[in-house]
């Protein structure tokens, strides 16, 4: 648990990596944020950044990449984000344990979500290619 | 990849017997298995050698440019990389630029110099030159930093994404909803919400891409029995785990379903066809049917006759057991429909009858008959005599390699005002003149999709033509080998166009690339697969164009 701690924390701090805001159906006010290393994950999130000129930077220096998914509501982007820590985290900690990747798996736990938002979230999940 | 066309193979074939005429006279070696293999195909060595002997120069002289312009890149880059290691963005004086020599590989040293006030000046002018060309090659540097920050940061996770230890959310879903009971409405009701038709539709594409459409989550796609919405149209595009009785579950539990596609339905057999005939027929309007190679002729016959003018547009792939009597089943009970797509029946020997009493009939696609024999000349000439062709949509002949020039030209009988696609690709017996001669007499006015796919003898003077169409949205020229581009600068700028194929064009090369994409403002998306002098990088052209919203796949 201390170890995911610090792992979010380098992440979310790290002061030279840009932020993507996923900006959904209810408007920019209610943007998610996620560092870019986690958008890499989702080939769609990458084309949409390659794609923008986007020149914004936040007051300490980052660059900002503002993405927007007209079809997908901020709800659904909260567990987008946490679906791309969680793959995140788990892959690092497989990369880096010393353990098989097999036995390093059964320490995973599953991925949690509501199960009333399955297929938005399947929907989603499709459109970001994750 | 290239294939000569059968009339240059002819010509070179006869060329080549009259050289051999000649040449008996001389005395011969022994001839290699190779060199008669050559010559039977009509392929002359030597003309391959001279070919490639006058392409050398010009590619060693490009690789020459190119290196040049490598080390102005790496040098760029090192500037970069320091600049961003170091946190400190200071941008170049114009002076310090002026006075830097790059010096290239010749002098085997990546290091830049610093060269005098008055000895070097003509070396001082080519520094500037270069300074510029980098300037110009190099928008906004700001851009480039982004850029190679985004690289860093990407190759970082790389491995971590192409890791497939994790499990993709899609299939994480996906396993949750197969352990779920869908028998009971109720609790479909509170895990999938109120779905638009759109909306399951997207749903049924990711399950299929998944490959886990089944007869447990089929349940998705059934109507809500307190709502009036039914979905009237719906498409499955890997029906592979459904069993026969789904088949017949969806009609019975989607009353409105009136326009079905199914691909990779291997399951669905003769008797569930038919009953779902017997039922349904009078309310399916669409049928599309791929790979459902259980179905005999018979019951195919039998379907045609239950669902009798309802049918108005029908299409059929990969099966082996659709014959010339179901074809003439379909068009002499059919009497309604508008559209016929079939592909790869190889059991179909006559397609003469396509047309016959289905006077409605605009959207024709008939792609790879069994052999060039069987969809000829005589066969199109006989399909367009049952039809009217002012009011035709959609001509697709992919694979028909028995069209000749013949059929192009009868084609030009008529004003195909209404087409909106024209697709014949890799039809090998059509020369340039009578493609050109097709567009030039017809108003293509109407036309969205061009595919001339593997025209081999296609060339330039038919560009004009093309890039006059006002309404074209999706053009293929992939393949088409002699076209060289030469003038594209005197090409109208067409804004319709979005996407464009020119893949395998192997004279593209990234100055034309730009120019051709600068005749298309309005484009989206260009493919340029097997273009080997695209160069890797796309972004360098992206960043020439000033224009980021373009995609280059390839």
């Amino acid at each position: 648990m201390v170890k995911k701690e610090i792992l979010e924390e380098e992440i979310i701090n790290d002061l030279n990596e840009p932020l993507v805001y996923l900006i959904g159906q209810d408007g920019a006010d209610s943007h998610i944020q996620i560092p870019y290393r986690l958008a890499t994950l989702s080939s769609t999130l990458v084309k949409f950044i390659e794609n923008s000129n986007n020149t914004d930077t936040t007051s300490d220096g980052r660059d900002i990449y503002e993405v927007k998914l007209d079809g997908i509501s901020t709800n659904i982007l909260t567990y987008v984000k946490k679906y791309l820590e969680y793959k995140f985290e788990n892959e690092s900690m497989i990369k880096n344990s010393n353990t098989k990747a097999s036995d390093a798996m059964l320490d995973i736990p599953d991925f949690e979500y509501p199960k009333d938002l399955s297929l938005e979230l399947l929907m989603a999940a499709d459109f970001l290619d994750i | 990849m290239f294939v000569p066309t059968r009339r240059k193979r002819k010509l070179k074939h006869i060329e080549n017997t009259e050289g051999d005429l000649e040449e008996d006279t001389t005395i011969k070696g022994p001839t290699s298995a190779l060199t008669t293999f050559l010559k039977a195909e009509g392929i002359d060595a030597n003309a391959i050698r001279e070919k490639y002997d006058r392409y050398k120069p010009k590619e060693e002289q490009e690789k020459q440019e190119d290196e040049d312009d490598r080390t102005n890149i790496n040098n760029a880059i090192t500037d970069d990389i320091s600049s961003f290691n170091s946190n400190t963005l200071v941008t170049e004086s114009s002076e310090v630029a002026e006075k830097r020599v790059i010096v290239g590989d010749e002098e085997n040293s990546d290091e830049e110099e610093f060269a005098g006030d008055d000895e070097n000046q003509e070396d001082n002018k080519v520094s500037l030159q270069k300074t510029e060309s980098l300037k110009k090659r190099i928008v906004d540097k700001d851009m480039a930093r982004r850029r190679f920050k985004r690289l860093k940061i990407a190759s970082d996770t790389l491995d971590l994404k192409n890791n497939n230890n994790i499990s993709s959310l899609q299939e994480i879903i996906i396993s949750n909803l197969n352990e779920f009971d869908f028998g009971n409405r109720e609790n479909i009701l509170s895990v999938l919400g109120m779905f638009s038709a759109t909306n399951l539709q997207r749903i049924s594409d990711a399950l299929c891409k998944n490959r886990s459409l089944n007869s447990q989550n089929l349940a998705i796609f059934f109507d809500n029995e307190d709502s009036s919405s039914s979905l009237s149209e719906l498409k499955f595009g890997d029906c592979s785990d459904l069993i026969s009785s789904d088949y017949i579950n969806l009609f019975t539990h989607i009353k409105q379903l009136r326009q079905i596609e199914l691909h990779r339905c291997g399951q669905l057999n003769s008797s569930t066809l038919e009953f779902i005939g017997e039922n349904f027929g009078s309310k399916i309007e669409k049928l599309w049917v791929d790979g459902a190679f259980l179905i005999t002729d018979v019951t195919w016959m039998n379907f045609f006759k239950n669902v009798k003018g309802n049918l108005k547009s029908f299409r059929l792939g990969n099966t082996h057991r659709f014959t010339n009597e179901c074809l003439q089943t379909l068009f002499s009970e059919c009497s309604n429909l508008e559209e016929l797509w079939v592909d790869k029946l190889h059991t179909i020997t006559d397609y003469k009858i396509i047309g016959k009493s289905t006077p409605n009939l605009k959207k024709i696609t008939v792609n790879n008959p069994v052999d060039e024999k069987v969809f000829d000349d005589d066969t199109l000439t006989s399909i367009f005599s049952h039809i009217d062709c002012t009011k035709l949509e959609i001509l697709n002949l992919d694979g028909c390699t028995g069209v000749t020039n013949k059929s192009i030209l009868y084609l030009n009988k008529f004003k195909l005002n209404s087409l909106i696609e024209l697709s014949i690709s890799d039809l090998d017996q059509i020369d340039n003149d009578s493609l050109t001669q097709l567009f030039d007499i017809n108003d293509f006015n109407s036309l969205k999709k061009l595919c001339l796919r593997g025209s081999l003898e296609l060339e330039d003077e038919i560009l004009p033509y093309i890039f006059n169409l006002p309404n074209l949205d999706w053009l293929d020229l992939s393949c088409c080998l002699s076209l060289r581009f030469d003038n594209v600068s005197k090409l109208k700028k067409n804004l319709a166009i979005k996407r464009l194929n020119l893949s395998f064009v192997y004279i593209i090369e990234d100055n034309l690339l730009i120019e051709i994409i600068n005749k298309l403002p309005n484009l989206e998306v260009v493919e340029v697969f097997g273009c080997n002098k695209v160069s890797i990088d796309k972004s360098a052209i992206k960043d020439a164009l000033n224009k980021q919203n373009i995609i280059i796949v390839g």
